[in-house]
């Protein structure tokens, strides 16, 4: 009998035993614990950290210093963020009511001074800010109605106004007394009233900021935040299986699978704002003519090609001009492949094989030039030529013409347009449709913009432009819609894949927020570290 | 050296150096036009997203762009010769700071390497040509030619894999500490060293056969003596030749292995100044490495002297 009952209180100690060590670990596992570094692997160093003068990759940085009025979430609710709420005056008039009691890493209190200060700066061509082509709807000078309060007023409606307001790119604000201040040297001592501070920059190694204990919307649980700065792929994925590195921002494609299988380490697949399309340029012979483009387009697969060389893991098929995560995405009958039909339209034209299987016409043969620049994404080399071969099926002779950022710039922005067909991606930061859409106004035809199809038409800018203006959002996206339908009939391009991101963290990263905006500037706020496995 | 010789040499560095002033107006003339020529400019990496008409002009005019190329060339060498190579176009903030920062970081890393490859280089290539056509000459020779031919980048990914992933030893990249200098030292040193036994192996082989040595040997002077002594130093001038070049082109910045290890040099800056189209960046970082590798070259001619009396500075 003894025992028996020394058996069941064995057991007994021993079941609660096992319950007291399962409810601790998960609490340790669950529970957001303060306190850690987080590093961070980025591929490139910040330029600056004055947020206008800016380039690239410094957004993904800063943007954990400064912060926006307005920002949408991951699930695209746009939610006030230094701006306590806002109401159109009028459909060109937007009064913002800002946050009280905010203050930058300075000390100095965030008012209207500083949004008047800040946009008007980005706005002045003198003052050299990178993206202010992103509120170059906003009428200047700005009205600062009282220290909390200011009126935005642009030169036409604009409803995605609020919107292009929320996104991290081009409208983060950081501390006007602190510009005023230091000037030129503002760029060394940021400052803004996100939560995490700037602590030091050792250039080309690493950019260190630390937890913002005053931060108005609770402070991290980190206690710093280190970016540290490696170029090279291969270099970037050991640092984070070594440990060194907490997170990988964008994994290599190449690196995905094998990531996944250690058991240390979490790959996430997040759904992003970014599309990559082919545009056919409309004003170069012989793709000026709408029924070759159309026939040309008919002889690429489009979704083998995403299936085979861009993986699942990186992309999924696009369908209409805008990805899906953004508003105003519409399914308009993309792919457009029909093998039979291109050849059957391109013989129509008066296309027939001569030398070597090149389709010629009037002695001339079919030799088109299509410009990328694989430098963002080398699979978008790998693309380029499977479009070359598809093409070379049908008896097209595609040349690739692969080139570096600026100089591929230079030929999408060239008055002259050299050439045929060329790569664009595009992420549209604001969720919204209408900062895409603007490219294709005919105002925004090369050299003044990158309407890089080169095609103008009152019919198109009337849909852009009602779109931008309409309150009504039904309307405006069954314009949207209608603007991909025009897109798709003129056969001004093909889009190809909306993209996906891989963020690869060691296991014990916890509250990560991986926003479909590549600048978010909040992934970081609670992110927390639990105990290494 | 005598008092005149000693003229004889201050005049010598005096032409060498004013000779250098010219040589560097030429470098700056060769990369001012090759960044002139080259398709694409800064705004384009400024003002990325539509930028508007003004916008571009601004910039244009800010940096001097609207002005003919001669007159940018000569706006920028009459600031260099009062010792200003102007501000950064991408963060407008002085480059001489940032290059200098960059070339200190070389220099370390290029110090520590060539340390290695000369100790080892020199080592091994003695060895070799003592020991010619036995199965250590074989070996080394079989070894030194995988360091010839395995690329940078794939030496630098296999040591940080082993030494850094695997075994935890050293960081997989950074700068900083002994330990970020240990795997991109080792791996420009296992390229040089390569070569340099090679080299060493080579001139050895034909200083042993000379009959200053069977001399010294038939006198009964000690091997290591006459190894040291009679061979070694007069296989130096042209290992010291080829040395004095790799140190050039170490100062240059080795772009693979400071990308490979995330590593702070100038190869690394110039680089980046050169995609975002920053020319006063890359002036600077040119005029920096350039100024190094003339001033190397001037010391190994210098050299030459003391370790052969019986060579004269024209």
């Amino acid at each position: 009998m003894r025992r028996r009952i020394s058996r069941w209180v064995l057991g007994l100690v021993a079941s609660l035993a096992c319950v007291l060590v399962s409810v601790s670990g998960a609490s340790a596992q669950d529970q957001p614990r303060r306190g850690g570094t987080l590093t961070v692997i980025t591929p490139s160093d910040v330029s600056t950290f004055d947020p206008h003068p800016a380039v690239g990759f410094s957004v993904r940085v800063f943007a954990n210093i400064y912060e926006p009025l307005f920002r949408k979430d991951e699930k695209g609710v746009l939610h006030g963020h230094l701006a306590q709420s806002w109401r159109f005056l009028d459909p060109t008039k937007l009064q913002i009511t800002l946050r009280k009691g905010v203050k930058f890493h300075s000390g100095n209190e965030f008012t209207a001074e500083d949004v008047k200060f800040t946009y008007e700066r980005q706005l002045n061509p003198a003052d050299l800010a990178r993206d202010a082509a992103v509120i170059k709807m906003v009428k200047t000078p700005i009205q600062v109605v009282d220290r909390y309060t200011l009126v935005i007023e642009t030169r036409e409606p604009n409803a995605a106004l609020v919107d292009t307001l929320a996104q991290s790119l081009a409208t983060l604000i950081p501390d006007s007394g602190e510009i005023k201040k230091w000037g030129k040297d503002y760029g060394l001592h940021p400052s803004g009233t996100g939560p995490f501070k700037f602590v030091e920059w050792v250039r080309g190694q690493h950019v260190k900021l630390a937890r913002n204990a005053d931060y108005w919307n609770g402070p991290p649980y980190l206690d710093f935040l280190v970016f540290k700065v490696v170029p090279e792929e291969a270099t970037r994925v050991l640092a984070l299986e070594s440990g060194e590195a907490d997170v990988l921002f964008e994994t290599p494609p190449s690196a995905i699978a094998s990531l996944r299988k250690n058991p240390k380490l979490r790959v996430n697949r997040v759904p992003t704002y970014r599309d990559v399309d082919v545009h056919w340029n409309a004003m170069k012979a012989p793709t000026d003519d709408a029924r070759l483009r159309r026939a040309l387009s008919q002889a690429i697969d489009v979704k083998s090609i995403v299936e085979e060389v861009i993986t699942a893991d990186i992309g999924q098929v696009a369908t209409g001009l805008f990805n899906p995560s953004v508003f105003g995405a519409c399914d308009v009958g993309f792919p457009v492949y029909n093998l039979a039909r291109a050849k059957q339209g391109l013989a129509e034209l008066g296309y027939r094989p001569g030398k070597d299987g090149i389709l010629e016409k009037d002695g001339r043969p079919l030799t088109l030039t299509l410009v990328v620049n694989p430098q963002r994404d080398p699979r978008n080399g790998e693309v380029a030529e499977a479009i070359q071969a598809q093409l070379r099926a049908v008896g097209v002779d595609m040349k690739v013409n692969a080139n570096e950022f600026a100089t591929y710039m230079k030929i999408l922005q060239s008055p002259e347009g050299d050439y045929n067909m060329i790569f664009h991606g595009y992420g549209v930061a604001t969720a919204d449709a209408d900062l895409k859409a603007t490219f294709f106004l005919s105002t925004n035809l090369p050299p003044a913009g990158q309407n890089s199809p080169r095609f103008a038409s009152p019919e198109l800018d009337g849909v852009i432009l009602a779109a931008q203006r309409d309150a009504s959002k039904d309307k405006r996206k069954e314009l949207y819609c209608k603007m991909g339908q025009i897109y798709r009939d003129q056969a001004l391009g093909l889009p190809l894949y909306a993209s996906f991101r891989n963020t690869s963290a060691q296991a014990n990263v916890n509250g990560l927020v991986l926003h479909p905006d590549e600048w978010y500037t909040q992934t970081y706020t609670r992110a927390w570290l639990g105990p290494k496995p | 050296m005598g008092a005149s010789g000693a003229t004889g040499l201050a005049g010598y560095l005096v032409k060498r150096l004013l000779g250098m002033l010219l040589l560097l107006a030429g470098v700056t003339f060769v990369v001012f036009g090759m960044m002139y020529l080259a398709p694409g400019d800064v705004t384009v990496m400024l003002a990325a997203s539509s930028p508007s008409q003004e916008q571009v002009a601004a910039i244009r005019r800010e940096f001097g762009l609207d002005q003919p190329p001669w007159v940018q060339y000569g706006m920028f060498l009459r600031r260099a010769v009062q010792g200003d190579l102007g501000d950064s176009w991408i963060d407008r903030r002085p480059v001489m700071p940032q290059v200098l920062d960059a070339f200190l970081y070389t220099l370390r890393l290029a110090a520590v390497a060539l340390a290695l490859s000369v100790a080892l280089g020199t080592a091994g290539g003695i060895v070799s040509a003592v020991r010619h056509r036995s199965v250590t000459d074989e070996s080394i020779l079989t070894v030194t030619l995988l360091g010839i031919s395995v690329p940078v980048f794939v030496t630098g990914l296999l040591l940080i894999y082993t030494f850094a992933f695997k075994l935890g030893w050293f960081p997989t990249s950074g700068a900083g500490t002994w330990r970020h200098l240990v795997l991109p030292a080792c791996t420009l040193a296992s390229f040089l060293t390569a070569y340099n036994v090679r080299m060493t192996r080579a001139c050895m082989l034909e200083v042993l056969g000379q009959d200053y040595v069977r001399t010294a040997r038939a006198k009964g002077v000690r091997e290591l003596l006459v190894l040291g002594r009679h061979a070694l130093r007069n296989a130096l001038v042209p290992m010291v030749t080829v040395i004095g070049l790799q140190v050039g082109l170490l100062l240059g910045g080795s772009v693979i292995t400071e990308t490979v290890f995330g590593y702070p040099g100038v190869g690394q800056l110039v680089v980046s100044a050169i995609s975002a189209r920053d020319t006063p960046l890359v002036q600077a970082c040119v005029l920096v490495t350039a100024s190094g590798f003339i001033l190397v070259n001037l010391l190994v001619d210098v050299s030459y002297v003391l370790i052969d009396p019986r060579i004269r500075l024209p």
